[in-house]
Parts: C-alpha cells; structure tokens; sequence
C-alpha cells in the first residue's frame, strides 16, 4: 500500500519534485547505421517491430519496470514517425507512471552518438545523474541499484562519469555481435576501466606497461558483451560537447582513459548477473535477439506478457509457441517449436512453420515451409513457398512457389511472380535503387537500370553502399543463418578469420612498438590520408603537401621509416577511401591508382631520396599487398611504374627482393606476382653490364 | 476508459505496474492491494446503479487479469467484489436478511437462475452498505494468515517430522506457531530452480525449529519417515486441485505412495472457481525466464538448447488430503461448495 503511495506521489507531471530525486533516461532512438537498409528506408529502426512489437517499447517498458520516471526520447531519422507512434500509443498517457518527452535533432548534420548527445547538451534538460540507453536494447536489467551503485561510487572517487553495463556470454554465443567484440581491461576489486579495445579479428593486442605497473590487479576480460546502456554523470554531456571527435561510445572510452591523468575521469563496468541485456544491432543481432524472447530469457518481455489497448495478448502453448487471438491454422498444419502468430492471421493446410515470427493479418497458403523467418504485417505468402532463414518485411507478397534463399532481406512491398528463386543473402526492394554513385546515371546507359528479379515481380536488388568498415559488414551477413547449419561451414569462417588475423597481426607487429606509439602512427596515418585526398582533390603542389606531412610527423612523433611506410600506403590506398568503394577489376584499380601516383611524384620524390627510404617503401608496398589482395594484383604495375619514373631505384628494388619478407605469406603473394618484373630488371641490367663491358 | 476519471486511471495504472514489476509479497499481500484499490475505485467512481457498477468492475477487472494472466487471486478479488455488489443489493432490495447462501441447497444453486434481477434500481444506500462489506471482507483478509495458524496444534502434534516445499508464508506462520507449544522437526525440499525453500529453512532455524533441507531429489527418500506434508499453494481450483509451485507434484505423489497425509493451507481468497481442462491452457502455467536453470551466458549451448522454467504444478485433486482454510479444514471434495459461497455462478465467467 505504502508503495502504491510512494510511486503516486512521484508521478510526473508534477514538476514540483526535485530534479535529482528524479530517475532521467535518454533513449537515443537511432543506430546511426544502415544495417537494416533497405527495411529501414522507409521506416525507422525504432518502429520496426521484434516478435510482433515495435523495438523501442521493449526500451521503454525496461525502463519502466526500472522504476524510470522520466525519458527523453531523441530522434534522428524519421522522427516525426516516432513521435507520432509515441503520441498514440500508451506510453504519453497522463496516467503513465513514467513521462516521455520526444526530442528531434535541432540541425540535420546529427551523424552519431556523439553528435546526438552533444545536442541534448546544448538543450539542457539534464542535470542529474541519467541512463543513457539505445532504443534497440532489450533487457530486463534492474537499473535502480546500479544507479545507486554508481552514486556509492562516486563517495569514494570523484571523477567517476559512467558505469557501464556489460553481460557475460562466452564465445560462440548467439548474441555476441561480431562487430563488437571487445577487450576490456578492469581493476576486478572497484570495476573501473582501464582500458578498452575492440577487439574484432585481431589475435593480438598491446597495453601500456603503466596499467599493469599502477594496479596490482588487472583483469584482462573477453567474454564480455557491450549491453549499450550506461549510468551517466551529468558530466558526460558537456564531456561530449567538449570533445567534437566523440563519436561513439568507443570513442569516449579511449577519450577519457587517455585523458585520465588530466581531468581524473574514471569508467566503471558493472557485470550483469542473472538478467539479460542485448542491442539488436543488426540483421543477425535481431534473429538472437527474437529467439531469446521467444525463449523467455527476456523474461518479464516476453510475449504473452507484453499487452496494449492496442496489441492484445499472445497465449503461450507448449514449446513456446504463442499465438495472438483470431489465428487461423489449417489442417495438417504445424507450428513446430518457437513460434510466434500475429492477430488474425491465416495459415493454411499442410504449412509448416518452426523457429519463426508471423506478423499481424499474414495470409499463409497451403504446403508452405518456413523456418527461421521474421514475417511482418500484412504479408501475403501462397502455396508452395520455401522460407528458410530470411526477414520478411510489411506488406510482401509472394506468389506461388517462391524459394528465398540463406538470409534474405524482403523490403516492405516486395512482390515475386510465381516460382521466382531469390540466391542466398539477396537483399530486395521495392523500388529500384537510387543511383547512389552519380557518374553511373552520366554514362547515359539506360539499359544499365537495374531490373527486377524476374519478369513480374516487384523487387530490386539492394546494394549497400559499401563502407569503411566493409570486411566486418560482409561478416556479419554471412554470419547470419549460420548458426543451423553443421560445422562445416563455420569452420571455412574460422579459416578465413585466422587469415585475417595473420594479416592484422602483421601490421601490429610492424606499425606498433607499445601502445601510445600505435595510436600516433594510426592517427598520423589518417591524417596523411586526409591531407593527400585533400591534395588530389584540389589538386594541391607536391612541396605543400610535403610540408604538410612534415608537420603531422612533427605533431604526432613519428619516425621517418614509418612515415615513409604510412604515407605510400595513405597513396594506395587513397582511390578505394576516394570511390568508397572497391575497385573490380585490375584495370579499373591501376586505372584509378595511376592518375594519383603521377599527381603524387613530386611527393615521393621528396620522401624516397636514399636507399633505406626505398626499402621502407617497399616493405609497405609489400605489406599493403598482403592485406588487400586485390592490390596485389597490381603490385607489378605499381612497381615498373615507380621505376620507370626513378622514384624507386633498381638497386632497391633488388635488395628488397633478396631479402626475405617480414611475414612468410607475401612469399606466396606479393614475390610471386613481382617476379616477372624483377627477373626483366635483372635481365636489364645484365644487359647494361654487357654493354658497358 | 475514457469514461473514468483521470484520478481513477492513475490509480489502475500504478497498480498494473506495481503488478508487472512484481511489487507484490506474496498473494495475501496482492489480494489486501487489489481489494483496497477496488474500494478506492468503487468509492470514487460515479455510478448510478449497480449494473452500471459490475459492468465497470467487469471491465477493470479484465483489464487486470490480462496483464498478469496467471495470478488468480486478482479475478478471485474481482468476483468477490462483484459479490458483494450483488449481495448488498439483494439485501437492499428486500430489505431484510436473504437466505443465507450456506441454507441454500445443492438443487437450488443448481438451477439458480438470477438473471431477472433488476440490478438498475437506484438504491442511494447501496455504496455505503457496499464500502461497509468490503472493509469487512478487508479484516478477514488481514486476519486470514493468524486464523490458519490459530489452527496450527489440531494438526501437528509433539514429535512429528513435517515436510514442506518452498516458502509460503502462512506455512511459515503455521509451523511457528505450533513451535510455541510442541517440538517437532522440519523437512524443507529445497524447490529447484528458484531455491526459496532455504529462505524457509533459514527462517525456521532462526524460530528455533528444528529444520532439515533436503535437494528435491531427496524428496520420495525422505518421505518414509514424514508423518504430515504441510505445503502452501498458490491457488486451489475448483476442483480441488492445487496450482503450485513447481515440485509440489512429486512431493504429493511421493506423500500418496506412503499414504502420508497432505496437508495445504489455503485462504479463502485462493480459491479459484476455474477448471483446469488442459495443461497448456493459457494463464494457468507460467514460464520464468530459463535463466535459473541455465545461465545465458554459456555461450553454444543456450542456441542449441531450449530450456523451459514453468512456475507452476497443477496437483490433482486426489492426491490432497485436506484443505486447511481460515474458517476451517476441508475436504478437496467440498471445495465446490465452498465456491459457490464465495462467488455468484454468474460471475465465474468475466
């Protein structure tokens, strides 16, 4: 009864009740990535819905059952949706123990975390203590006691701004995000952080000497998975406005570590124990996330829980199989084991269904397979088709005896003709894609505008635009779906991991000596790249961007033979960060290398002046080979072109070749694909040596 | 409901987030809340008879049962104060005394056939006469757990060795009480996954009671020497079975393989006018997260594995021996009658 009283009182509304008496949360309703496209063109990542419910009343009600009593809402991308979604449903009702306010983004550049919160600063309406929270976050934390946790923690260390959550999963569990793995280092008797690293495919990872030095104990930790929701001082907002390079969490992480001997900043970790906590990060994230409802891990989110006005209650049956009020099944029909049926939809004879989730008003035919599938609203599936591990979204239709394919994406409004087969990992959309790459459209190749997939159909093929970070993307969608199938297909992974890792090693080994060096080189290197882009670009002189360079060594202490390294592989790789995109074929590489080398000349003549300097240059042409096989292939070209300008010496090119390469594989690569080239110059200079004899 | 007054909807909806977080200790502690917020809602809601008046409460009460499908005791509560509404009103109405519901015969609750009933009367004394009843029904809620343990020395004697399961509090208050006068010895079978029955063996060391916990397994083993099983439930249902914590099956049938008498203190207000007709049917089970059985974080095996966590056993009703209630010890056999006292027949349906 006292209790009842209690959270009346701390109704809000009331703006009478003290600002630090009251429980504030931040749900950035936005990812910042497109690991959803082409699902998310149209709708935002919030909406979408997760074992028939939107994802952001998973966030919302966590919060609630937290004991949360004031959220702001921060939308990016398609905000007047959300907006909208939140006005009508139950979440904005007077009666609601906990306030919502949505807030847009003032200025349209907002790309990022950081730039998300560093508007909400400029807003301020926080000033206590706040969680900060993804809206693409299912958990069942109980966030109260780690908010005091961190208020307890703060009597004893001042500079504390943040307790992060993390929930331990082993390796080979189904929520450990590929993109996100991570290396932790923490002081295991207070959690505070001391370091932080992404870990991804590397095998290999360095930390400073000190940490070890200042805390007698440090716990070094992988089986650790980022849960997206941290307990934030009201210091990490202005932290954030104050540091315009913050972009990610990862970023303030490092930010504050680096800085931690001059603000005296301190992170802390808070390991789950017994609840759950995942972010549906993407398309693979989203499948382990709707099985561990399905399963109830997310327990009190579960399903037959989970009720509005709006969405009325599923009933469980055995082998969590729920079902909404009005389902139709046909005879003969099956729904296996894990099963979610949206409201009033029909399937018919002989279908059968397993390990999957139908939306809402889906018409299912007869003899229909599905297994693993997210089928959305509205979706129209007849007779004969065959689903196996795919993302229906709204309003698809497929006609009769359609086969998708491993881990297609179906976008909203998709139709396929009768017997189309769409090939595994297909992403399909409505509408055919918007030129991205504008100089395709110029070549005025009509007949180059994509067609759908088979004649009738309505659906294009999506490309993602490719990014930075593409190796990882294409992981993770292959990753998707993998789980079901038997060993053989993981272990083909695990031998491409372990080549990335021999790669990645490699360049560990040679760009770092200890950490705070590594850290200059990477962002001497990147500052190169820009100056050089720059330069191409505007078409800058050669001895400008020399003194350019010049100064960023200066800036960031490096040594000569790692800017000799960095800047020939800044050069290299400048035409994929310039097109954003991978070359194809040899040609077009050389194609679009060249120009850029001729334009550089001048500089590399600069830098490449003694016999030392070449053999650097070498060495990181020759590493650069080895991590992109694709410049490898030019590597020839590349060679004869850099001699045939006299920028590399014969001398050096031979000497490079005599000796034996830093890392075993180039010997298979790079030397192999050079030897042409180097027995024409051997054979050159004999000649010259006959002649002047 | 948009008919209802703002304040009344703060009122609901603080109590159904209280009910989904869990707020609630234990189901007397659920039932005093439901029933003070029903006399919250009845005192302050604007009706103008008592049709208006149940439909309402129809209505909420749905609501309530909804958003946690498996706690009886809140349609239970429903029903009652649908009950009492009817009551009153028929006193009302008459103006004198009804036949008390005890008179009444089998035959007559049979064929009783109440729809004539005019319920749209205005009848100004009724909310006065209906607050009066439910602060009645309040006090017996509040005294229900001293009222079973009162009985507590008709049923354990000096020496005996008593097995439980679980932690309930009337158990709780039961065995304590009969510590007072007599020695005996305590068995408690541990309750896998959720452990509370060493919540229950720590409280009755610290009451002096001599106390044994046993793992589950251990339960058939032990049962040999057990002269009395005394468990709580968390609801009886209208045939006499039990719907409680998980385990309570095996503890019944190994009581039955030794002929050992099962004993289950239950109040009133845990008796439930459904039927199990299906174990699957829907609210009657509850799956908790499999957390307890398998942590999430070992990695492989949860995506190969599916575990599942239910709450609750459905114990049929031969296998209880006695109900032991704040009025008084029961027969399983008898607990339709019981029933049909407590609730109107047309109320079973909400």
């Amino acid at each position: 009864m006292s209790k009842a009283v209690k959270s009346g009182t701390a109704k809000p509304g009331s703006e009478v009740v003290k600002q630090e008496d009251v429980i504030v949360a931040i749900l950035i309703a936005d990812s910042f990535s497109i690991r959803f496209a082409p699902v998310t063109d149209l709708k935002p990542k919030a909406l979408l819905p997760l074992v028939n419910r939107p994802m952001i009343d998973y966030a919302l009600e966590s919060l609630l059952l937290s004991g949360v009593q004031k959220t702001f809402v921060y939308c990016v991308a398609h905000a007047d949706q959300i907006r909208l979604y939140l006005r009508e449903s139950k979440w904005m009702r007077s009666a609601s123990p906990m306030s919502i306010e949505v807030i847009s983004q003032s200025s349209d550049d907002c790309r990022s975390l950081g730039d998300s919160l560093r508007d909400i600063d400029g807003k301020s309406l926080i000033r206590g203590d706040f969680i900060l929270m993804s809206a693409d976050v299912i958990s069942n934390v109980q966030l109260i006691p780690i908010l005091e946790e961190h208020r307890e923690k703060r009597k004893t260390d001042k500079g504390i701004v943040m307790t992060h959550i993390f929930k331990k999963s082993f390796l080979g569990h189904r929520s450990r995000s590929a993109e996100e793995e991570l290396v932790l280092a923490i002081n295991p008797t207070n959690g505070r952080i001391l370091n932080y690293q992404q870990s991804k495919n590397l095998k290999k990872l360095s930390f400073p000497l000190e940490m070890f030095k200042e805390h007698g104990l440090v716990d070094l930790r992988y089986d650790l998975v980022d849960t997206h929701i941290s307990i934030c001082s009201p210091v990490v907002l202005p932290l954030f406005s104050d540091n315009f390079d913050y972009q990610t969490w990862g970023d303030f992480v490092r930010g504050i570590l680096i800085n931690e001997e001059i603000l005296n900043n301190t992170i802390y970790c808070h390991q789950l124990e017994g609840s759950y906590a995942a972010r549906v990060s993407n398309i693979s994230m989203y499948d382990a996330v709707s099985k561990d409802i399905i399963q109830r891990w997310t327990f009190p989110l579960v399903p037959d829980l989970n009720r509005s006005e709006e969405t009325p209650r599923h009933t469980l049956s055995r082998h969590n199989v729920y079902k909404q009020p009005g389902v139709t099944l046909g005879k003969e029909s099956v729904l296996e084991v894990d099963v979610v049926v949206g409201e009033n939809s029909e399937i018919g004879e002989q279908t059968y269904v397993t390990q999957s989730v139908i939306g809402k008003r889906c018409k299912i035919g007869n003899n229909v397979r599905i297994s693993n599938a997210y089928i959305w609203d509205d979706v129209i599936i007849e007779d004969e088709c065959c689903i196996e591990v795919a993302l229906i979204a709204d309003g698809v239709c497929l006609k009769k005896g359609v086969e998708l394919g491993h881990g297609c994406v179906l976008g909203p409004g998709v139709k396929l003709a009768p017997g189309t087969k769409i090939p595994a990992n297909t992403r399909l959309m409505a509408s055919p894609p918007k030129s991205e790459n504008e100089f395709e459209i110029s070549d005025e190749e009509e007949e180059n505008l994509p067609a759908p997939v088979s004649a009738d159909s309505i659906g294009y093929v999506y490309h993602r635009p490719i990014e930075e970070d593409s190796d990882v993307e294409s992981l993770v969608d292959e990753l998707w779906g993998l789980e079901i199938e038997d060993d053989t297909e993981s272990e083909e992974d695990d031998e491409d991991e372990a080549d990335n890792d021999e790669d990645e090693d490699h360049e560990e080994d040679l760009e770092v000596g200890d950490l705070p060096e590594d850290m200059n080189a990477r962002s001497f290197y990147n500052e190169v790249l820009e100056s050089l882009q720059r330069g191409y670009e505007e078409k800058i002189k050669g001895d400008n961007l020399v003194l350019e360079i010049n100064s960023s060594k200066y800036a960031y202490n490096v040594t000569m033979k790692e800017v000799n390294m960095l800047v020939i592989k800044a050069m290299l790789s400048l035409p994929s960060v310039m097109t954003k995109k991978g070359g194809s074929g040899t040609n077009d590489d050389w194609a679009a290398l060249r120009p850029i080398l001729q334009h550089f000349l001048p500089v590399l003549r600069n830098y490449l002046k003694n016999n030392q300097s070449m053999l650097d240059s070498l060495e990181a042409l020759e590493e650069y080979g080895v991590n992109n096989p694709k410049f490898a292939k030019i590597t020839c070209k590349v060679l004869h072109y850099l001699y045939g300008e006299d920028v590399l010496h014969e001398e050096a090119i031979l000497e490079w070749h005599a000796n034996p390469p830093n890392d075993p594989s180039a010997m298979t690569t790079i030397r192999k694909i050079v030897e042409p080239f180097i027995t024409w110059l051997e054979e050159a200079e004999e000649e010259s040596s006959d002649e002047s004899d | 409901m948009p008919s209802l007054e703002s304040e009344i909807e703060g009122i609901i909806e603080t109590f159904t987030n209280n009910l989904k977080q869990r707020k609630f200790k234990g189901s007397r502690d659920l039932a005093l809340n439901s029933v003070q917020l029903w006399k919250k809602i009845i005192g302050q809601m604007k009706w103008q008879n008592a049709r208006e008046l149940m439909d309402k409460i129809k209505e909420i009460g749905k609501d309530f049962q909804e958003t946690s499908p498996s706690e009886t005791v809140i349609g239970n509560m429903t029903r009652r104060m649908l009950k009492i509404v009817r009551d009153e009103y028929a006193m009302l109405q008459k103006g004198k005394q009804e036949d008390s519901d005890l008179q009444e015969s089998l035959q007559k609750i049979l064929t009783a056939d109440e729809v004539d009933v005019d319920y749209s009367k205005n009848i100004p004394l009724l909310k006065p006469a209906i607050m009066e009843h439910i602060g009645e029904f309040l006090t017996e809620l509040e005294s229900s757990e001293i009222d079973i343990s009162a009985q507590a020395l008709e049923h354990i004697h000096a020496n005996e060795i008593i097995m439980t399961i679980g932690y309930s509090k009337t158990v709780f208050a039961f065995l304590k009480t009969a510590a007072k006068d007599r020695a005996f010895q305590v068995i408690v079978a541990e309750c896998a996954p959720f452990y509370h029955g060493h919540k229950l063996a720590a409280d009755l060391a610290e009451a002096q009671i001599s106390t044994t916990l046993i793992p589950d397994s251990a339960i058939f083993a032990m049962m040999a020497r057990v002269n009395k099983v005394i468990i709580g439930t968390h609801s009886v249902m209208a045939n006499g079975g039990l719907k409680a914590v998980c385990g309570t099956h095996t503890l019944a049938l190994a009581a039955k393989h030794y002929s050992v008498p099962f004993v289950v203190c239950a109040p009133m207000f845990k008796l439930c006018p459904e039927y199990v007709c299906s174990l699957d049917q829907d609210g009657f089970n509850q799956f908790a997260s499999p957390e307890e059985v398998l942590s999430n974080d070992e990695g492989m095996l949860v995506s190969r594995v599916n575990v599942y966590n239910p709450i609750f056993d459905y114990v049929p009703p031969e296998l209880v021996t006695l109900f032991i209630s704040n009025t008084g010890g029961n027969a399983p056999s008898y607990i339709y009658r019981l029933l049909s006292e407590l609730y109107h027949s047309l109320d079973v349906q909400l």
